[in-house]
């Protein structure tokens, strides 16, 4: 009777096995095993290649870059480069990707880049058949801090005429605009070159002005998913709301394949332009989150209460739609009576068994005024990636009302944020067994914590979340008295030991 | 003569149970099995046989599948069948910054069950390769991405020459394949002339990873 043999494994499942390996890995087992494999590699196998993290530092694809593009470059059809902390990496990728040929790249994904080194590679000739291009920048990374709106994007576009896919978290942040009529109209008139024909179908950009957006808008013609963030930096917060003049809505017609928005308003009033400029394509879509962290007051026409979430959102949505919400609320001169958190409890959307809506308050006071009340209200499964500790108590069960595994119900879920007091916050009960919220964490997901104070957490409650969160590799403490950090030091019961061993980024 | 291996507990064939009608699947060397509904699920292959035919009280034959893997095979998935589904991956959704849809999985995830599970195929028998072919034949994802795990955790870290003595690989004839002169553009002149003293092959393998 004949003897199975890997040679007896078909091409897909030779494909399956690869999918495990490294480049370097199957290059260096198979490549050289007989005719079959070498021609599955070089010939067949779409390859996916992944440079700079441990799969393929970038020291051993600068050993072996010759020979990887060489053998398999018109097989790569996605590349994602992280080049943190790499001096000189990017140009080293750069000339390979211009020397060698890379045909059936469609997908490239950028980590951390630079401005300059982001111009150096659209300049390369591979960049034309990209149909997707994904850049993901650290908080500390210039693209985060922009002067001039849609500069990138129309330099990506006119580089890319095939770019279907597009992410370029970058943000403008132009505190000298103080009023609407400084707004360098050049910032985004060049945003013109974007109407010769894209076929950007899904987009997302960082922080920006409602200007912007609305001149964005009337360029991508074909666009069916949308994400950004708006952050008006013209009107000052106590300059009185009246003085807003709001948009008028766009003519739906422009963005007839819309069908997915993803928006994060950042202020009172970059939400009420947003929800303006955006009323007339609320009823096309299928699916809808809104992201806002704003001020309110409790009366006047830039209020913003459950009513007004009601009735311009969510009333506006076609009855099929699905919608995600995570609101961060600020109410000033409310403290006592909570109008506005009360008032959201009685609105319809509210009692709704899908999506199910959380409502918290928030016992942080550290930084909000003497009378400032805050909430939160967000819809489950939670959409977002950082948890905030104020979003759980005890009675998180009985609110919750849902029986779902944690990581069902936070799938995204990669930071925990602590806030408040340490007696009266509560984090002690998150990581007690017998707590029921425990349950409720997705401590797997869970890669770092931040911690805003140096009274919200004790060694001890340190030490057992982390434990609990046994994947946190990361830690971020604001600690201006130094109660944190000279437990660590003097490490008091193996503390320090015990954060050293796990954690492998400390923030302070 | 069919005879009939107790997969499950009930005993006649096409019963009602708590999980489902009891479907009997036939291997090759002509052994039935009685399989209910939550280990069906998980072959694409039978439920859509099972679906195509109204088979009744039939066995669905398999003809690529002997006894001696089937059974095992039901046992896999019988310890599987409250497992939960895993999402389906969207290629469309790259909007997690945090994730890369196309990074390579991982392979050192196999739960020990799984493990414990795999170790009784080898490769010097090949039930290791009878059971990912019927794995893939089947149409049983997580017992295909096992199967192939298992191998990529032997493969990785090893040379093509270590690779063809694990797994007895044959050489092509000097001249042919990636012996050909051209075989690989360019690669003239850079090949290293070290042989591997403990191969056993005909001819010197290069290796691109060491030009």
């Amino acid at each position: 009777m004949n003897t199975s043999s890997f040679e007896d494994l078909a091409n897909d499942i030779l494909s399956e096995i690869i999918y495990y390996l490294s480049p370097t890995d199957v290059l260096q087992s198979f490549s050289s095993l007989n005719k079959r494999f070498s021609n599955l590699i070089t010939n067949e196998h779409l390859w996916h290649i992944s440079i700079g993290d441990s799969r393929m530092p970038l020291m051993i694809f600068i050993e072996h870059s010759h020979n990887i593009l060489k053998l398999i470059g018109n097989r790569v059809i996605s590349l994602r480069l992280n080049l943190m902390n790499t001096i000189g990496g990017w140009s080293i990728i750069s000339s390979s990707l211009h020397y060698h040929q890379t045909l059936l790249l469609r997908r490239l994904h950028l980590i951390d880049i630079k401005p300059n080194e982001f111009d150096k590679l659209l300049s390369n000739h591979f960049v034309r058949q990209l149909h997707t291009l994904l850049v993901d920048v650290t908080p500390s990374n210039p693209f985060r801090s922009l002067k001039t709106e849609g500069l990138h994007l129309v330099k990506v576009c006119s580089r890319m005429p095939l770019l279907r896919i597009c992410r370029l978290p970058f943000n403008y942040n132009n505190q000298d605009a103080i009023e609407v009529v400084t707004y360098p109209l050049k910032s985004y008139m060049m945003l013109s070159s974007l109407v010769n024909p894209n076929q950007l179908r899904n987009l997302s950009i960082g922080i920006h002005s409602s200007y912007f957006l609305e001149q964005l808008l009337l360029c991508i013609p074909l666009i069916e998913k949308l994400s950004f963030s708006i952050e008006d930096q013209d009107i000052n917060m106590n300059g009185g709301y009246n003085k807003i003049i709001l948009p008028t809505a766009i003519d739906a017609h422009h963005l007839k394949h819309l069908s997915s928005l993803h928006m994060n308003c950042l202020n009172n009033i970059s939400f009420h332009r947003i929800v303006s400029l955006l009323s007339s394509l609320f009823n096309q879509l299928t699916h809808l989150l809104l992201k806002l962290e704003a001020d309110t007051l409790v009366y006047g026409s830039m209020i913003i209460s459950g009513d007004t979430i009601q009735k311009l959102i969510i009333d506006r949505l076609q009855r099929m739609a699905t919608y995600s919400l995570n609101l961060l609320l600020y109410v000033k001169n409310d403290l006592k009576e909570k109008r506005v958190f009360n008032l959201f409890h009685r609105m319809e959307f509210i009692q709704r068994e899908k999506p199910k809506v959380v409502i918290r308050e928030c016992y942080d006071r550290s930084n909000l005024g003497s009378d400032t009340h805050c909430f939160i209200v967000f819809t489950l499964p939670y959409n977002d990636t950082t948890l905030l500790s104020h979003m759980f108590s005890n009675d998180f069960e009985k609110s919750c009302q849902i029986s779902m595994a944690a990581t069902n119900l936070f799938p995204h879920t990669d930071t925990l944020r602590l806030y408040g007091y340490k007696k009266t916050n509560r984090i002690r009960d998150l990581v007690k067994c017998e707590s029921s919220v425990s349950s409720f964490i997705p401590w797997s997901l869970i890669s770092k914590i931040e911690i805003n104070d140096s009274e919200v957490i004790t060694q001890h409650t340190l030490k057992s979340l982390l434990e609990k969160a046994y994947n946190v590799d990361t830690l971020d403490i604001v600690d201006h008295r130094g109660i944190i950090i000279r437990t660590m030091l003097y490490n008091k019961e193996n503390y320090g030991t015990r954060i050293n061993q796990q954690v492998r980024e400390f923030f302070h | 003569m069919a005879t009939t291996a107790e997969a499950s507990n009930t005993t006649t064939g096409n019963t009602e149970t708590a999980t489902g009608k009891m479907i009997k699947i036939q291997s090759n060397d002509g052994q039935i099995f009685e399989v209910d509904q939550g280990v069906v699920e998980q072959s694409s292959t039978i439920k859509t046989l099972s679906d195509l035919m109204d088979v009744g009280d039939v066995p669905i034959p398999l003809p690529n599948v002997k006894a001696s893997i089937l059974g095992p095979i039901v046992d896999f998935c019988n310890h599987h069948k409250n497992d939960q589904k895993p999402e389906p991956i969207d290629e469309d959704d790259d909007d997690d910054p945090n994730k890369d849809i196309y990074e390579p999985k991982r392979s050192d995830d196999i739960c020990e069950w799984d493990l414990n599970f795999i170790k009784q195929f080898t490769v010097p028998e090949g039930t290791l390769f009878d059971i990912i072919m019927a794995a893939n034949y089947l149409g049983i994802k997580t017992l295909l991405a096992v199967g192939c795990k298992t191998i990529a955790n032997m493969v990785r870290g090893k040379s093509s020459t270590e690779v063809r003595e694990m797994f007895n690989i044959s050489y092509d004839p000097p001249g042919e394949g990636i012996n050909a002169p051209n075989a690989i553009e360019g690669q003239a002149g850079t090949v290293p002339t070290t042989q591997d003293a403990n191969a056993t092959g005909p001819s010197p393998q290069p290796d691109p990873m060491n030009q």
